[in-house]
């Protein structure tokens, strides 16, 4: 107790003393008490200076976390007993000395040089050799006395022996019990992760540089290039056997912050922008397992992807800045008609249950409205990273080249771009399609006017062809509508409009390929033959398509009838 | 010289008693420097490790057990054999000396150590067959639960133990049969050729070179 506390107060010194130190000498002596500034903050200092003043207004107790008793009493001791061992074989050593230079000095009085030989130089000195005599004694009184007394003192140290022995004995076989016990428990855990078909490999904890066990419950193995590999170690406690999951990025262990995605949906009503629909976070952890730590991994897994997803999101939302894409802190605003789609990315609180399981609070017909959809965006963005992680995959598969190296470096996925693309898409679409009902409404009386509307037209060829389906064909190529406009006159002429609604390959610019064929009767149109090409052309504004038809379908209306006059 | 009798000087028992004392003398020595050497400079010299340590305790006691044996074989020559100086001895000068190398008493610590020691072997009831039976007993013991704790081989104690039983046996023998079976299945695929090894077969696929080297 006194020791405690004199340290204690040559801590409280140290404390003190701190004050008047310089920021040059002060830093260096925080990162040797502390290690590193990372594990530092405001809070945990705040907690630590009220938890000791608490500690302190309680009791004297000292309750700093720089002194470690245990250690420093198990070194004291070894220093204690090593000084002991030292001073026993000095005393040891010199009572030999004694001995041999008596037995050395009686002996020289008959062979001189044998007895000089072991004789200490302080003797040899002062002493001449031959100096000592012997007598025998006749008798030898009361040697039995003396004999129970030898009996007595070899049994009381055999005792002693065989006392000290068996506690020695004792000791290491609880030692040994608990250590089997301890690794018992470890092995039968690591049983449990691997019979979870985890992967293990040999690996060594950055903490002390120790063999370790770890596990990989990230995606880098399975096509993720996302920088944290998703690589934990499996670290055992000494005092119990029990392991518990430390996940490890960029040669470090510590927890990570856990965030997931969360897709918002909000519509503009009377210019104003209100919640109609949210995606639901429906995780449970806790519980699913039998073991904690299994449950630990495939938490891990879960948020990891979800890292790398919003990492990718956010990568390919800077591309898109122009197309009314904002990114605020760990949001992602996407703007499209009247619509805000906000992907956000959240930290993830286990203990607060309220805003877990209380999503859709305050739900009425109209908060609700989106719910699925923002679910199927939620989902949709899931997929699209695995198939990208697939993909990633079959490179790696491939017979390394030039092409395939660079590949690999430059894939990124496509999630947010088809997802805005085809949004837009649809859009334009309704936009030309009522452009085109326009028309119709407007020359209905010259003209006999059929509208087709064929939805991923690029994709035909592929859908006839069964064996080679691919349900996210639709998600990574462009998505294209052809609109096929048939203008039949009286005589019989027909003008065909064929326009493709597409986009360029980032998805969202809007490209219009007008082809506009001229045939003489409605037969040849059927079987596209005879025709005559009148226009054909690229545009990326809908209101230049609308001017441009209206133009053409006028043409032909007035041509046809110069026509029909010539031909007369 | 001559003109002291010194015949009745236990030559021969002081003889061997000098040369084991000499070796006691030298081994403390050394250990005592070790340990000396590291709490001077703890830093630099390192302490022994455990087995050497261990080691030289053994020798220590095999040299301190043999001038027991030595003592107990003179005992009675040694027991009324008594050492007096001549008149040569510096006796004036050299007082401390002479009765410093005359002391029969051990030193105060070591004395305690006996007390306590005689103490304890007054209240045992010391039985010198039932100590040798019991001494024999804790080293058939120590030796027993020696080879209990020798392992060989990759199997538990219950598969050892399985393999003994009948079914045991009867695996094994399907495991064999099963090794047989696939070795003769192996020579009649490859003819008793050796297979190419994994990394040839990557390095023909990559490359298309098939070297003999």
């Amino acid at each position: 107790m006194s020791k405690y506390t004199s340290r204690y107060q040559s801590f409280h010194s140290q404390l003190t003393s701190r004050d008047k130190l310089s920021v040059a000498e002060l830093i260096p002596r925080i990162l040797q008490e502390r290690n590193s500034f990372l594990y530092i903050s405001e809070e945990s200092l705040e907690n630590e200076i009220e938890h000791k003043n608490s500690s302190e207004a309680e009791s004297q107790e000292p309750d700093n976390v720089f002194a470690q008793p245990d250690e420093i009493d198990s070194y004291e001791l070894f220093q204690k007993n090593k000084v002991e061992l030292a001073q026993q074989l000095n005393s040891a050593l010199n009572e030999t000395s004694l001995s041999l230079d008596f037995v050395s000095l009686l002996l020289s009085s008959v062979k001189v040089n044998l007895g000089k030989s072991t004789m200490s130089p302080h003797l040899t000195q002062n002493v001449p050799p031959g100096s000592l005599n012997a007598d025998r004694l006749s008798k030898y009184d009361d040697p039995n006395d003396m004999q129970s007394k030898v009996a007595n003192l070899g049994n009381g140290w055999k005792g002693e022996s065989i006392e000290k022995i068996t506690g020695l004995f004792r000791n290491a076989s609880m030692k040994l019990n608990e250590q089997v016990i301890k690794e018992k428990t470890y092995w039968e855990l690591l049983i449990n992760v691997l019979d979870h078909d985890e992967v293990l490999y040999k690996t060594r904890d950055p903490l002390d540089n120790s063999r370790a066990i770890g596990v990989k419950y990230g995606y880098s193995a399975s096509g993720s290039s996302y920088r944290d590999e998703g690589n934990a170690i499996l670290r055992k406690d000494p005092s119990s056997g029990a392991i518990s999951f430390v996940p490890i990025s960029r040669g470090r262990a510590g927890t990570k912050i856990c965030k997931y995605i969360k897709v918002r949906i909000l519509t503009k009503v009377d210019d104003d922008y209100l919640l109609t629909g949210q995606s639901l976070f429906d995780k449970k952890f806790a519980g699913k397992n039998t073991s904690a730590i299994i449950n630990d991994i495939e938490k891990a897994r879960y948020f990891v992807f979800q890292e790398d997803l919003f990492y990718h999101l956010t990568r390919e939302a800077k591309g898109l800045i122009n197309y009314n894409i904002l990114i605020i802190s760990n949001k992602i605003i996407i703007e499209v008609d009247n619509e805000l789609i906000e992907i956000e990315s959240v930290v993830f609180d286990e203990d607060d249950e309220e805003e877990l399981n209380n999503l859709y609070q305050n739900t009425n017909q109209l908060s609700s409205s989106n719910n699925r959809r923002a679910e199927a965006i939620l989902i949709f963005m899931n997929l699209m990273l695995c198939c990208f992680y697939k993909y990633n995959l079959s490179l790696k598969q491939k017979v390394p080249t030039a092409v395939t190296k660079w590949k690999q470096q430059n894939s990124h996925p496509l999630i947010l771009r088809p997802l805005l693309g085809h949004i837009r898409h649809e859009l334009n679409v309704s936009s030309l399609r009522s452009v085109l009902k326009n028309h119709i409404g407007a020359f209905k009386q010259d003209l006999e006017l059929e509208l087709e509307v064929i939805q991923y037209s690029n994709l035909q060829a592929q859908e006839l062809d069964k064996s080679f389906e691919n349900p996210f064909q639709k998600a990574i190529e462009a998505p294209c509508t052809t609109f096929k406009l048939r203008c039949k006159r009286r005589d019989g002429r027909v003008l065909e409009t064929v326009i493709d609604v597409t986009s360029t390959e980032i998805f969202v610019n809007l490209v219009l390929n007008l082809n506009v064929t001229k045939y003489d009767s409605g037969s040849d149109c059927k079987q596209h033959d005879n025709g005559a090409n009148v226009l054909q052309n690229t545009f990326y504004d809908l209101n230049e398509v609308d001017e441009c038809l209206n133009w053409t379908i006028m043409n032909f209306i007035n041509q046809d009838s110069t026509i029909t006059s010539a031909d007369g | 010289m001559s003109e002291f009798d010194y015949s009745k000087v236990p030559v021969e028992s002081l003889e061997s008693l000098r040369n084991r004392l000499n070796q006691v003398h030298l081994s403390l020595r050394k250990l005592a420097d070790q340990v000396n050497h590291n709490i001077r400079n703890p830093n630099k010299a390192k302490l022994p490790n455990y087995a050497q340590f261990q080691n030289q305790f053994h020798v220590l006691i095999t040299q301190l057990q043999s001038i027991a044996s030595i003592l107990t074989n003179d005992d009675d020559i040694l027991k009324r054999t008594n050492a007096y100086p001549l008149p040569n001895f510096p006796t004036t000068e050299q007082e401390a000396l002479v009765t410093t190398l005359l002391r029969k008493k051990p030193l105060p610590e070591v004395e305690g150590w006996m007390k306590d020691a005689i103490g304890r072997g007054a209240l045992q009831e010391s039985d010198l067959e039932k100590d040798e039976a019991f001494v024999k007993w804790c080293a058939e013991t120590v030796q027993d639960l020696r080879d209990e704790f020798q392992f060989y081989g990759f199997h538990s104690q219950q598969e050892l133990e399985f393999l003994e039983t009948e079914e045991g046996k009867k695996e094994a023998q399907r495991k064999r049969d099963l090794e047989l079976e696939q070795e003769e299945e192996k020579m009649r695929t490859t003819g008793g050729k050796q297979p190419l090894h994994p990394n040839k077969v990557f390095k023909f696929m990559y490359q298309g070179v098939l070297d003999d080297s």
